[in-house]
């Protein structure tokens, strides 16, 4: 077996016997050989290993096994045939916040979620601190997480199995709570962790998330594993499954090849000349900050919610310490799963020295029509000298807006149609 | 051998985990009182003053006559009342012990089995506030306490190990068989009854004396009782044995915990 494997899931069974009562189980397990009670398959025959580093999402309706499988991995439920074996610190982040004592604070249950993935007591002192700067959820840190939202819970949550020194991460569906800012939180901290080299175990029914986060999808249909490869070919192919045979499915229509994808470079788009790492932490002491993101309309007026078309200034004001001999502004607006919807820059207008001081971008364009939604924008300040450009400062969580679309289209580009026509197809009749 | 340390090992091997969850077992339990803390000391004292005041003043019991002294009685009594009362805390918690943790087994990756150990040691505390307090009364009605007294961790050290065995056992036969917890409802007052908490052993005759001996709680309580009141402490070989099957209850205790566990997750 290759030393980089960290999980390995070896033809591995859940059978859930339905017992009528918990005793029978109990008899099934002193005297195994006994039998009784109906039999229920939750996963059969999967077989797969995921290499240290990787990011394998984990696809499927549901009922399909998903949960099961990450259950079995992470060593909660055990398996009824084969074998799963794993390497490192493994932490599951399946339903955020349930372990919390609702009578302790946030603090307190911070500190024994830490204890419970096996921090030691110097480990959690010195990460509290992170802890609680992540979670950002201010003075409510010390009131009883009975008294939070669920909102609260979750971002508690997360924040402390991000800070936990883990391998693999197993994580289930959780992108779906917190707000936009908190989303594209957790989908930084799993960039950076990815980045690390860590190991990622994702289940998801969204599009952008698997994507975005795994080049490597694993499709479960009712227990077995129908396709294992690049996770477009197996997402697509699994959302034409759904979207033809409304769930009829049967048998693959699709033959993928089998094993971890290759690893490519990411698709870059001929008019981007201006190219940078948007996921790259500034310096802390760069002498560069950024002071101010703006939306305005075209009269001027500051607008949070916002409608596609209109005419938009992005205005991104910073501060210098000293002259920036060649200073590029850039922005981008990510929407909540953290997916550039779009971008821009100044590095097309050249450059020409800036002096210390407050110092002003402006973008003026015409609003895509996106669909409703919060979205954020980030801005960068880079200094473009050879032979790369060095970022001086970002803001990224700072300005966010609101769409409310009254085109209800769908997909990521929310069009609107200037006329929308039916009728019989005969000349004459429609009005032109 | 393996069998036999494991319960032990398993202690060791989570002890950070296990230390922040007596405490956090501890706290939650005045957690939302008006009182908070104060109950952890003011319950055993209304124990203490009860139990003076009934058989103090109101019934002459027959160990009045031996001891001769009005305030010797209650603290006789109260040494056992505590030494049950550490018993009440773990059994009535064991049977449902896991179904009141369900979330343990099934959201995380969590060593379930040390919860036996939380129960104990929660119970431990309470026991040595009591112990503090027995002590400090006698300090106060009868002057110092025999030295004798620092031998009192050695009884309640197979004491604990042989709850959290019992623990174990029940807690594992309690998630799949609800009956546990009528069954230990049942029970608790009989070995109220046939603990040695308001009569010595001696005044039992022969035959039933014996099997009187098999209740966990009897050596234990006749121990202290000789340490404190009785003079001195010379039962070495029933000290022996005590522990020696304390070890054994523990580790096989544990041992069918284990073999139960995987299962908890799918009838929970």
């Amino acid at each position: 077996m290759c030393s980089d494997v960290v999980i390995a899931a070896t033809r591995l069974g859940k059978t859930f016997r339905v017992f009528t009562k918990p005793s029978q189980q109990l008899g099934a397990l002193l005297l195994p050989r006994r039998g009784g009670g109906s039999e229920l398959a939750a996963l059969r025959d999967v077989t797969f290993t995921v290499e240290q580093g990787e990011s394998v999402a984990i696809i499927g309706r549901n009922g399909s096994g998903k949960s099961t499988l990450l259950n079995v991995v992470c060593g909660i439920l055990t398996p009824t045939h084969g074998t799963v074996t794993t390497r490192g610190r493994i932490v599951g982040m399946l339903e955020l916040g349930t372990g919390f004592d609702p009578d302790f604070s946030g603090r307190e249950n911070a500190r024994l979620t830490a204890a419970i993935f096996g921090l030691g007591e110097e480990e959690i002192a010195a990460r509290l601190e992170h802890m609680t700067e992540f979670a950002d959820i201010g003075d409510a840190i010390e009131r009883p997480v009975r008294e939070y939202s669920s909102g609260m819970v979750a971002r508690l949550a997360f924040a402390v199995c991000a800070h936990v020194d883990a391998d693999i991460l197993v994580v289930d569906e959780i992108l779906a709570v917190g707000d936009a800012a908190f989303q594209q939180k957790c989908m930084r901290f799993l960039r950076t962790f990815k980045a690390k080299g860590g190991t990622l175990l994702f289940v998801s029914h969204g599009e952008h998330a698997v994507l975005s986060l795994c080049r490597r999808a694993l499709w479960l249909h009712q227990g077995k594993v129908l396709a294992d490869g690049p996770s477009k070919e197996v997402y697509h192919a699994y959302a034409a499954s759904i979207e033809e045979h409304e769930g009829m499915l049967s048998a693959p229509a699709v033959a993928l090849g089998h094993g971890p994808a290759p690893v490519r470079a990411p698709a870059s788009s001929p008019f981007q000349p201006f190219r940078y790492d948007p996921d790259a932490s500034a310096p802390a002491f760069s002498g560069t900050t950024i002071t101010q993101i703006d939306l305005c309309d075209e009269n001027g007026d500051r607008r949070v919610v916002l409608e596609g078309g209109e005419e938009i200034d992005v205005s991104v004001r910073c501060a210098f310490e000293e002259p920036v001999s060649s200073p590029v502004v850039a922005f981008l607006v990510r929407n909540k799963l953290g997916r550039i919807v779009f971008a821009d820059d100044t590095a097309q207008l050249g450059s020409a020295a800036a002096s210390a001081g407050a110092f002003l971008a402006r973008f003026t364009l015409p609003l895509p029509y996106l669909p409703s939604g919060d979205y954020l924008v980030e801005a960068f300040v880079f200094d473009n000298r050879a032979p790369s450009p060095q970022l001086l400062a970002r803001s990224i969580d700072r300005c966010f807006f609101q769409i409310q679309s009254r085109h209800p289209g769908g997909g990521l580009a929310n069009i609107a149609p200037r006329r929308i026509a039916i009728g019989p197809a005969e000349p004459g009749t429609m009005a032109p | 051998m393996s069998v036999l340390a494991a319960p032990a090992v398993c202690l060791w091997r989570h002890r950070n985990l296990a230390r922040r969850l007596v405490r956090r077992d501890i706290e939650a339990r005045f957690r939302g009182t008006v009182l908070g803390k104060i109950w952890a000391v003011i319950a055993p004292l209304l124990m203490l003053g009860v139990y003076t005041f009934v058989f103090g003043v109101l019934i002459q019991p027959q160990w009045q006559a031996a001891v001769n002294d009005r305030f010797t009685v209650p603290l006789i009594y109260f040494s056992g009342l505590i030494l049950f009362q550490f018993f009440l805390d773990v059994f009535s918690r064991a049977p449902a012990l896991i179904r009141d943790n369900a979330v343990y087994v099934k959201k995380v990756v969590f060593p379930v089995e040390i919860f036996a150990w939380i129960v104990v040691g929660s119970a431990l505390f309470r026991l040595l506030i009591g112990f503090a307090m027995l002590v400090g009364f006698h300090l106060l009605l009868k002057g110092l306490p025999p030295v004798w007294l620092v031998m009192i961790p050695l009884f309640l050290a197979p004491l604990a190990l042989i709850s959290a065995g019992l623990v174990w056992f029940l807690a594992g036969l309690g998630t799949y068989v609800r009956d546990v917890s009528q069954v230990v409802q049942v029970l608790t007052p009989v070995m109220m009854f046939i603990s040695p908490v308001f009569f010595p052993l001696s005044a039992i005759p022969e035959p039933t004396r014996s099997v009187l001996y098999a209740n966990p709680l009897s050596f234990p309580i006749e121990a202290v009782r000789s340490v404190l009141f009785g003079g001195g402490f010379t039962n070495w070989s029933g000290l022996a044995a005590y522990a020696l099957g304390a070890v054994i209850v523990a580790g096989l205790g544990y041992r069918f915990f284990m073999r139960v566990r995987p299962g908890f997750a799918d009838v929970l």
